[in-house]
């Protein structure tokens, strides 16, 4: 791989797919698969953890990452009664509905955005966000190997490109990386990894992957 | 993999990596050249053909 790259090297708004997701424990495995399944396909994983600026509200930093990315998953699996407040948590379904306000916006040039809404259950999201019915479910049943499906089919057809990876080999990869990444990350607790180095791990992995094992330079 | 393609990964990558992260760019082709020339040294012939065969898929 060269080592020179442009400074000037930006991601590409066609390239680029944000991920709307919880951030908890629980849900890491499903996203590390979605990160790891969005690389394999050739897109740049994108979510709110890749900046830290204290001084942009949370809502504006989303708003600024769904307009540089034309893909987005949301996955409002976790919108559910807060335990202790009894509330329910409505951040996935607002960034959904951000999104989906920029899509129906007057600006033709967001018309071509694409999303994929997920959740655990199919249809679980017309009880709560009724509006958005008719929308197709598309459950993950908190299963990793599901989620890949998911992301990768949706991918191969709402970017109509032919060079996206099959679903098999995918997660076979995804399972060789994460067999691997404890020597890589020289046994760093996954949960200690913040999301650019683990998307950058997994964008260099699946880059050295493709072009062959070789003796390093 | 052709060099084209090889460099517009490279281009997404280093995306990724410009935007924050505890560890460079660099840092992070070095482990994973270190560990790949591992996994040449100490792995049998079979082991690595089998490897080859995953990441290679399409």
């Amino acid at each position: 791989m060269p080592d020179s790259v442009s400074p000037a090297a930006s991601p590409g708004y066609n390239d680029s797919v944000f991920i709307n997701c919880p951030f908890d424990a629980e849900y890491q495995p499903l996203f590390d698969a979605a990160v790891f399944t969005v690389s394999d396909c050739g897109f740049v994983p994108r979510c709110s953890l890749e900046e830290s600026d204290g001084g942009e509200p949370r809502l504006y930093k989303i708003i600024r990452l769904l307009k540089s990315c034309r893909y987005s998953i949301h996955d409002i699996s976790r919108t559910e009664l807060d335990r202790g407040s009894g509330l329910p948590r409505f951040n996935m379904p607002l960034e959904l509905g951000s999104d989906l306000g920029l899509r129906h916006s007057l600006e033709a040039r967001w018309s071509e955005k694409r999303c994929i809404v997920l959740d655990t259950e199919a249809y679980r999201f017309q009880k709560f966000i009724s509006d958005i019915a008719g929308q197709d479910p598309h459950a993950h049943g908190n299963d990793p190997a599901r989620l890949i499906a998911l992301i990768r089919n949706w991918l191969r057809t709402a970017s109509g490109r032919s060079t996206i990876p099959s679903e098999s080999a995918i997660g076979k990869r995804y399972a060789l990386f994460q067999k691997d990444l404890p020597s890589l990350s020289d046994g760093t607790p996954r949960e200690k990894l913040p999301f650019v180095d683990y998307a950058t791990f997994a964008g260099v992995w699946l880059a050295k992957a493709k072009a062959g094992i070789e003796k390093p330079s | 993999m052709a060099a084209k393609t090889k460099k517009k990964l490279k281009r997404k990558v280093i995306v990724i990596a410009r935007s924050g992260g505890t560890l460079s760019l660099r840092q992070i082709e070095k482990r994973i050249d270190a560990y790949n020339a591992k996994l040449l040294k100490s792995s049998k012939p079979s082991e690595l053909a089998d490897r080859e065969k995953i990441l290679q898929a399409a």
